[in-house]
């Protein structure tokens, strides 16, 4: 039964992908959503076993087996993975019925529904993997179906070159991750959790050399899984992939790109805690890398003009407060965050996209504005979305968010107050391009032309629906959960799904953190609201001057930091010239100059001269006959001889 | 160092060296000569004299068949084609110059091998012949048409009936190359005919009923 | 030294297979020259085949009645009615080319040109 969760999905894409041709549109729909509704029901079912105290390991099949390394197919079912499976079905779930509406009109639905149930599968084989490798299979295979989803609409140059740079980037990442794989195999003997995390003590100590510099071991295979989760959760330096994944379809943007796929990575930080806990070094990074990510796409989230781009950078941010949360070792409050992120976020991208529906297509806020009359459940979700992100209370964010960020205050570390600094910071950032978005698209004079304005219209039900559910978890999610994940009984809801060090106590403190660092957010907030209906709503020139008078700041944010363009000039460029002497000089002057082309071009000649024997003329074949004979007869007479 | 000669041998050898000269002069016409007309009446005096030295050798069937088949038929249908063709005496303009080593060449190989056989090889023609001359014969030799004909219609009649075949192949491969049904020509086509006429009509007749 | 006509021919004489044998191989060359020399028209090929088969002929014959066995004679038959044949479809052939291309010249004919 519950091998039936990660399988209905699968065999729902098989079904509706390899018959995507024969099927019709509406038989596809059925079967994705109906498989993925009873694989939800499941989850929730196995979820609430598993807060009752339920637990196990399922070996369902064996994989392959390689000397001492004996693999399986496997399921381990704990606190940890029954709440992920749950977020990533229910998401999901809702996912596949928004796009019944939202795709209605694509040509290849069943393809983009087979596509959606695949990338569920995979996230499925993920969390609920009892080693590393079967870890790796469903971490390549979301890759995969997010490379497909972005590129769904691939002839549009610009989605299948996004879907190639998510691809790209995501294999750096993934490089970083096999390397761990490696080396936790050299050092472990095994790659299975428990095991890994028994033989911990054994191994600390132990140094890795790489190139004359000793290393510890554990911070080594720390840092090169951190690089995986790097990627697959666009940390600063790894995210360039993120913004331009928005090309895919908007359900996609929801369900990949902001709820689940992208959390992969700070899933898999929380499910190596028994491992990540014994590093202080890696965890210090991890924090303060996090924190500089929540800060740095918020900043760049403010003079985006794309919503989708905006709400992508935000995704990037709040995956940076997951990240920083794990740092500090308060898992609960990762987990948390990434599952009231996951209905908000999810919310907010789906809202977005019914906006977008209503506009035909249009996601440039420049471009919007006034819709707040004409489509007024979108606008009432999107407020529900944008003050969850905030984190205003009782919205769920307020609870997840504000505990991490007490929880870096609490921790009395030089990198956790860093992290407090730009967490806090970030919030600021975050009400105000929330607002500055919400305003823009929404309120003032409509700046669409008219053939547009009379496109407008609320989304059918198949597409409110699924966002009202959204609304209700972005509603409850964080005061329902609260205590489960980071509250007192938290210890008895994780049980031994997450490991936390005696010594590493932020998280606990956090719910004694001084009066002042537990309103800070809230005040944030609250003034970047504020902060963002004045520039955007009251003094509506303020932006312009603003930007004109801090030029090269503006600049430095529309750039994205130069991140991008520091890439290009550093690795593209030198690829693309290696790439380029290597196709001329290595493939074209040497591979195919010799082989191919050479033997062809040798054909060809001796082809030209033996032609010329082949004249058409009578007289100079039977010359030809004569010769033979007289050389025949030459012969005979050099026999006697 | 001189042989007697009897007067037979001496007739003899004048006939053959006149004929003998004829024939090579007249086939190196052939080669020679422009006009096409000229050249096939050249080639019926180069096989008239081979079929007077076909005779001289006994082989009197041979040479007047020679007479009639080559100069009788096939002469006749050079001169036939030459004059419906109505070639004209085109005279070649190709250099040849630059071909005359390469001719020398293969030429002087040629000699060389010539002149080799000649000087190495002592044997002489009549050697070659196995001397001991056929088998006495268990009956008396008849003339020579006869001879031939028992020969050819005993032991060789598959073979001269493959060549019978052969020879009206070669008639039937003549008539379809060069056969063309004109349109200049008025011919009677009784399925035209039929297929013309608006009374005809076609009937689908059912199986075992009839009309 | 004298030289007479009768000296000469006495030399030369008498007749025997060698003349016949060195006859025909001229015969030969000069049909061999027709094929290759020959520039003008491919009627006068067919002929110089013809100076071909005669040579051969002519050869059966020589060695036939120098060994008295009448085989050879039989053979000279064939080649004759081979001959024959070949003469008729090749000049079938000529007419058709002469009617499509309306011309027969050897430096006309080179369709097989690679």
């Amino acid at each position: 039964m519950i091998a039936a969760i990660p399988l209905l999905p699968l065999g729902a894409a098989l079904l509706v992908g390899l018959f995507s041709r024969r099927i019709g549109n509406a038989l596809a729909l059925f079967v994705t959503c109906l498989f993925m509704l009873v694989a939800t029901a499941l989850a929730l079912r196995l979820c609430f076993l598993v807060v009752r105290g339920f637990e196990t390991t399922l070996v369902l099949a064996p994989w392959f087996s390689l000397g001492t390394l004996e693999v399986a197919w496997s399921m381990r079912i704990d606190t940890l993975s029954a709440v992920m499976m749950a977020v990533v079905c229910v998401v999901s779930t809702l996912v596949h019925v928004y796009s019944a509406g939202y795709m209605r009109e694509d040509v290849s639905l069943p393809r983009f529904m087979a596509y959606l149930s695949l990338f569920t599968f995979f996230m499925l084989a993920l969390v609920s993997a009892n080693d590393l490798l079967q870890m790796f299979f469903g971490w390549e295979g979301v890759g995969l179906a997010s490379y497909l989803l972005i590129g769904y609409w691939h002839h549009k140059e610009s989605a299948a070159r996004a879907g190639v740079k998510a691809f790209l980037v995501n294999r750096i990442g993934d490089f970083g991750f096999v390397l761990g794989i490696c080396a936790t195999y050299a050092m472990f003997d095994t790659l299975v959790f428990g095991e890994i995390f028994a033989r911990v003590p054994d191994v600390l100590g132990r140094e890795f050399s790489v190139f004359g510099w000793q290393i510890e071991a554990v911070t080594a295979i720390c840092l090169l899984l951190f690089m995986g989760a790097m990627g697959k959760s666009a940390q600063l330096g790894l995210h360039i992939w993120l913004p331009d994944a928005m090309e895919g379809p908007t359900p996609v943007s929801a369900l990949i790109h902001a709820a689940t796929m992208v959390t992969a990575g700070v899933f898999m930080l929380c499910r190596m805690s028994g491992l990540f806990e014994y590093s202080e070094d890696a965890l210090a990074f991890i924090t303060c890398l996090g924190a500089a990510t929540a800060f740095f796409a918020a900043t760049v989230a403010v003079v985006q003009n794309d919503l989708k781009r905006v709400i992508a950078y935000s995704t990037c941010s709040q995956l940076g407060y997951m990240v920083l949360a794990v740092g500090l070792s308060a898992y609960g409050a990762a987990m948390f965050h990434l599952t009231t992120h996951a209905f908000f976020k999810a919310l907010l991208f789906l809202a977005a996209g019914s906006l977008i529906h209503a506009l035909n297509g249009e996601q440039d806020m420049r471009k919007m504005g006034g819709l707040r009359a004409m489509i007024p459940l979108t606008y009432l979700l999107f407020w529900v979305g944008m003050l969850s992100l905030v984190g205003i209370p009782p919205f769920s964010g307020f609870y997840s968010k504000d505990i991490i960020i007490e929880a870096a205050w609490t921790s009395h570390t030089l990198p956790g107050l860093f992290a407090f600094a730009l967490a806090n910071l970030g919030v600021l950032l975050t009400a105000c391009y929330s607002t500055r978005m919400l305003v823009m698209s929404f309120h003032h004079r409509p700046r669409f032309d008219e053939q547009v304005m009379s496109h407008v219209h609320e989304s059918p039900p198949s597409m409110s629906i699924p966002l009202l559910l959204l609304a209700c978890g972005a509603l409850g999610s964080g005061y329902l959960l609260k205590d489960w994940f980071v509250g007192n009984g938290s210890d008895a809801f994780w049980r031994g799904s997450i490991f936390v060090e005696d010594y590493h106590t932020a998280l606990l403190d956090a719910h004694h953190a001084p009066r002042w660092v537990k309103s800070l957010p809230l005040f944030l907030g609250v003034l970047g609201i504020g902060l963002g209906l004045l520039c955007y709503q009251i003094l509506t020139t303020l932006p312009a001057h603003l930007a004109r008078f801090l030029r090269p700041i503006y600049r430095f944010l529309c750039e994205q930091w130069y991140v991008d363009a520091l890439y290009r000039l550093l690795f593209l460029k030198s690829a693309f010239a290696l790439a380029h002497l290597l196709w001329r000089g290595g493939d074209q002057k040497t591979i195919d100059a010799l082989g191919p082309d050479g033997i062809s071009n040798v054909v060809r000649w001796l082809g030209g001269r033996f032609r010329l024997l082949q004249s058409g003329y009578v007289y100079h074949y039977v010359f030809a006959v004569l010769t033979g004979v007289v050389l025949l007869g030459a012969f005979a007479v050099a026999r006697h001889l | 160092m001189l042989v007697a000669l009897s007067p037979f041998q001496l007739t003899e050898g004048l006939v053959f060296f006149a004929f003998a000269f004829v024939i090579v002069a007249c086939a190196l016409s052939v080669v020679v000569v422009r006009n096409p007309v000229h050249a096939v009446l050249l080639m019926v005096a180069a096989f008239f004299s081979s079929a007077a030295l076909f005779i001289m050798q006994g082989a009197e069937f041979l040479g007047l068949l020679l007479i009639i088949v080559y100069v009788g038929a096939i002469a006749v249908l050079f001169l036939f084609v030459v004059m419906m063709l109505d070639i004209r005496i085109v005279a070649t303009t190709k250099s040849r110059r630059k071909h005359v080593p390469l001719a020398l060449a293969v030429a002087s190989l040629l000699l060389a091998e010539l002149a080799a056989v000649v000087l190495l090889d002592t044997t002489s023609a009549e050697q070659m012949v196995a001397k001991p001359s056929p088998p006495a014969p268990t009956r008396p030799l008849l003339d020579n048409t006869t001879e031939l004909g028992l020969l050819i219609y005993s032991d060789y009649l598959v073979v001269f009936e493959i060549a019978g075949l052969l020879l009206l192949l070669a008639m039937l491969g003549a008539i379809v190359l060069t056969h063309r049904t004109r349109d200049d020509v008025a011919r009677q086509s009784i399925a035209e005919q039929k297929a013309r006429s608006e009374k005809a009509r076609l009937v689908k007749v059912a199986s075992k009923d009839g009309v | 030294m004298s030289f007479s006509f009768s000296a000469m021919l006495e030399s030369l004489l008498p007749v025997s297979l060698t003349h016949y044998v060195l006859l025909s191989s001229t015969l030969f060359v000069i049909g061999m020259l027709g094929l290759f020399l020959n520039r003008r028209h491919v009627i006068v090929i067919l002929m110089a085949v013809e100076l071909l088969f005669l040579a051969a002929s002519m050869n059966f014959i020589a060695f036939s009645s120098a060994s008295g066995d009448l085989t050879g004679q039989v053979f000279a038959l064939f080649i004759l009615a081979t001959a024959a044949a070949e003469v008729t479809i090749g000049l079938a052939i000529l007419v058709v080319y002469y009617r499509n291309r309306a011309s027969i010249a050897i430096d006309d004919i080179s369709d097989l040109k690679g």
